[in-house]
C-alpha cells in the first residue's frame, strides 16, 4: 500500500509534464521509473535516501531528486516535498558530469515550485504502476 | 488475494518490451530493496553484513543499489546464508508477478531468520493437514514423528520432536 501520495506538475496549457516527459523515453527507462517510484511509495521517510532519493542545495535548496540510472543515463525526476507524505515531481533533469541537463534544472524547479505552492491546481495526482 | 490492477498497468503490460523491462526492473529493485530491509530488521550495519559475506562493505553498499543488477544465483545464495533465510528462485505467470510484487514496504520485505521453535509452529498445522500415517515430507526427513502414546487417539497425530 503506498504511504505517500505523488503529484505531477502541469505547465500553463494543463499538460503534465511527466507524462510528457514519460511518452519520450523507452520502455526500459519508462518500467524502471515505474518500479522505482512504486517502491519509493512504499518506504517510510528514512528511507528517502541514497541511492535512490537526495536533497539538493544551492540554487536547488528546498528540492530534492530521485536517482535512478538505465542505459547509462543518469536520470533526475526533480520536485519537493508538498505536505505530508505528499512529493510534487516538477520535471526530469539528467545528471551528466555533476551538471544538470537542462543547465536551468533547479531555477526552472524553483518557479514551478513557487507555482505549485501558489496554486495547487497546478500539479494532480499520478499514479505509478 | 486480491490484486487491484490498474488500467494504466494492464495497458503497459500488454507491449511486450516494457513487460519484459518491467519484470528484470522488479526484480533487480526488489533484490536491493529486500536485502535492506532484512539487513535493518536485524539492525546490522552494511559493514556487519559484509563481515558475514567475507567482503568489503562496498559489496553490500553495491547489492542494496537498485541500480546495480548484476547478481548472480550463488551471490543470492551467499546473501540467503548470511541472513539464514531461504531462497525461491522460480518462473511465474504474469498474474502471479503481479500478487507477489504489488506490496514492497519494509515490513512487506522482511524475513525471519530459521528459528527451529517458530519453523515447528508454522509448519505443524502443514504436517497435521498432510499427515496420513507416517505420510509426512517433515516426518519422512527425520524432522518430527507421531506420537506413540497409549493415550486415547487425537483427531490428529501429535507431533513430538526426534531427539
Amino acid at each position: 500500500m503506498a504511504l505517500w501520495t505523488i503529484r505531477c506538475y502541469l505547465d500553463a496549457n494543463g499538460v503534465d509534464v511527466i507524462d510528457e516527459w514519460f511518452e519520450t523515453v523507452s520502455d526500459a527507462v519508462a518500467a524502471k521509473f515505474d518500479t522505482r517510484m512504486r517502491y519509493l511509495q512504499q518506504q517510510p521517510p528514512e528511507a528517502w535516501k541514497r541511492p535512490d532519493f537526495d536533497t539538493l542545495h544551492n540554487e536547488g535548496a528546498g528540492l530534492g531528486e530521485i536517482r535512478f540510472e538505465r542505459e547509462k543515463v543518469n536520470y533526475r525526476p526533480i520536485g519537493f516535498f508538498s505536505g505530508r507524505m505528499e512529493f510534487t515531481l516538477l520535471l526530469v533533469a539528467i545528471e551528466k558530469d555533476r551538471k544538470f541537463i537542462p543547465k536551468s534544472a533547479c531555477k526552472i524547479a524553483q518557479r514551478r515550485k513557487k507555482e505549485v505552492i501558489e496554486n495547487r491546481s497546478r500539479a494532480r495526482d499520478c499514479e505509478f504502476v | 488475494m486480491i490484486v487491484n490492477l490498474s488500467n494504466k498497468l494492464f495497458e503497459k503490460l500488454k507491449k511486450k518490451t516494457y513487460r519484459d523491462a518491467y519484470v528484470a526492473e522488479n526484480a533487480r529493485t526488489g533484490i536491493a530493496y529486500q536485502i535492506r530491509a532484512m539487513r535493518e530488521q536485524r539492525s546490522m550495519q552494511q559493514g556487519s553484513l559484509a563481515s558475514k559475506l567475507g567482503k568489503p562493505q562496498s559489496v553490500v553498499s553495491r547489492l542494496e543499489n537498485p541500480d546495480y543488477g548484476k547478481y548472480t544465483l550463488s551471490s543470492l545464495l551467499e546473501i540467503a546464508s548470511a541472513f539464514d533465510v531461504a531462497l525461491v528462485v522460480r518462473f511465474v505467470n504474469y498474474p502471479e508477478f503481479i500478487r507477489q510484487t504489488r506490496n514492497v514496504s519494509p515490513s512487506d520485505l522482511e524475513v525471519d531468520s530459521f528459528d527451529v521453535g517458530a519453523f515447528f509452529m508454522t509448519m505443524s498445522g502443514d504436517v497435521g493437514a498432510e499427515t496420513g500415517p507416517g505420510n509426512s515430507t517433515l516426518i519422512s526427513r527425520g524432522f518430527y514423528t507421531a506420537s506413540t502414546s497409549t493415550a486415547p487417539a487425537p483427531s490428529r497425530p501429535q507431533m513430538v520432536r526426534l531427539q
